[in-house]
């Protein structure tokens, strides 16, 4: 049986993104974390990848940060970790029908259902936002990754498209990252199967919290 | 060839933080989110499953469900 994943993610070559508003530092780093999940859920790690997170400055923890512990751990991780180990475990949680899949769309999780409403209600937004699945692109919009994606862009904004405000990001956290991916992450967590996506998803959580807190300060 | 249009980097951010996003900026920094390391990381990473474009007319393609082998043999056992 082939356990090859074919990603269905167009990569953007990073020169094509050369053009950059200007943001603050902060945010420039929150795209970057959002940039760095889509990423990981849109396809496993190859070992370029896994390395690069791996020689990636710790966080400072002094012990009530569970943020930076979660960095760390996700960087020890990565280190640690084998890409062919990673295909197989993104395989395994996300591709195949095994007893601990775990499903990354939005649909799934709000509706029961993929390709329900809240896929619909999600492109109802997109549209209005001026976005829109690439062309070729196969990957659903309520895809982990893509929900991801979509966060990234609204905050650095792309090409001649300006960044969106802090009260647009929150709009959209609110109503298509709240309602479901906290709930997702952890059921990766939860798989028996999951050890690096454990890291990355544990993450993601925490992450996701401070946006959710740093979001609803506007 | 034509230039693409250049941001304008004198509007659209405002020149002024308001008092809540600096708020919200500081908080980011005192959790993590701020420091140095991962923008290297992040070009590296960069996907682009979805895009700034004019609405475009997509068919609808699951991703969920695939025909492999192991299933289609599993269907030939089904068949009476």
């Amino acid at each position: 049986m082939s356990t090859s994943v074919t990603s269905d993610v167009s990569i953007q070559p990073a020169a094509t993104l050369a053009i950059a508003w200007p943001i603050a530092p902060e945010d420039e780093a929150r795209a970057g974390l959002y940039a760095l999940l889509s990423r990981l859920f849109a396809a496993p790690p190859d070992a370029l990848l896994l390395e690069a997170i791996a020689m990636t400055d710790h966080w400072t923890e002094d012990g009530h940060d569970p943020l930076a512990a979660a960095w760390n751990r996700l960087v020890m991780a990565s280190g640690a970790m084998d890409a062919d180990a990673a295909m197989q475990e993104y395989t395994d949680l996300f591709v195949g029908v095994g007893k601990c899949a775990v499903n990354p769309h939005g649909s799934h999780w709000i509706a029961g259902f993929m390709m329900e409403k809240p896929l619909a209600d999600l492109r109802t937004t997109l549209a209005r936002l001026g976005l829109a699945r690439e062309p070729g692109v196969t990957m659903l919009e309520d895809h982990l990754a893509a929900i991801f994606e979509t966060m990234r862009i609204l905050i650095t904004g792309r090409g001649p498209r300006s960044p969106s405000s802090t009260a647009t990001q929150h709009d959209f956290f609110a109503a298509h990252v709240e309602p479901w991916v906290f709930i997702c992450c952890t059921a990766i967590e939860q798989c028996s199967i999951a050890n690096y996506y454990a890291r990355v998803a544990e993450f993601g959580t925490l992450f996701l919290a401070v946006e959710r807190d740093s979001l609803a300060m506007g | 060839m034509s230039k693409s249009p250049q941001p304008n980097a004198y509007a659209s951010v405002a020149p002024i933080a308001h008092s809540t996003d600096l708020k919200r900026r500081r908080f980011l920094l005192a959790v993590g989110v701020g420091g140095a390391g991962v923008a290297a990381v992040a070009t590296q990473a960069m996907v682009a499953p979805v895009a700034a474009t004019a609405p475009l007319e997509v068919a609808v393609e699951g991703q969920g469900y695939r025909e492999t082998e192991h299933v289609r043999d599993y269907y030939a056992t089904t068949r009476i």
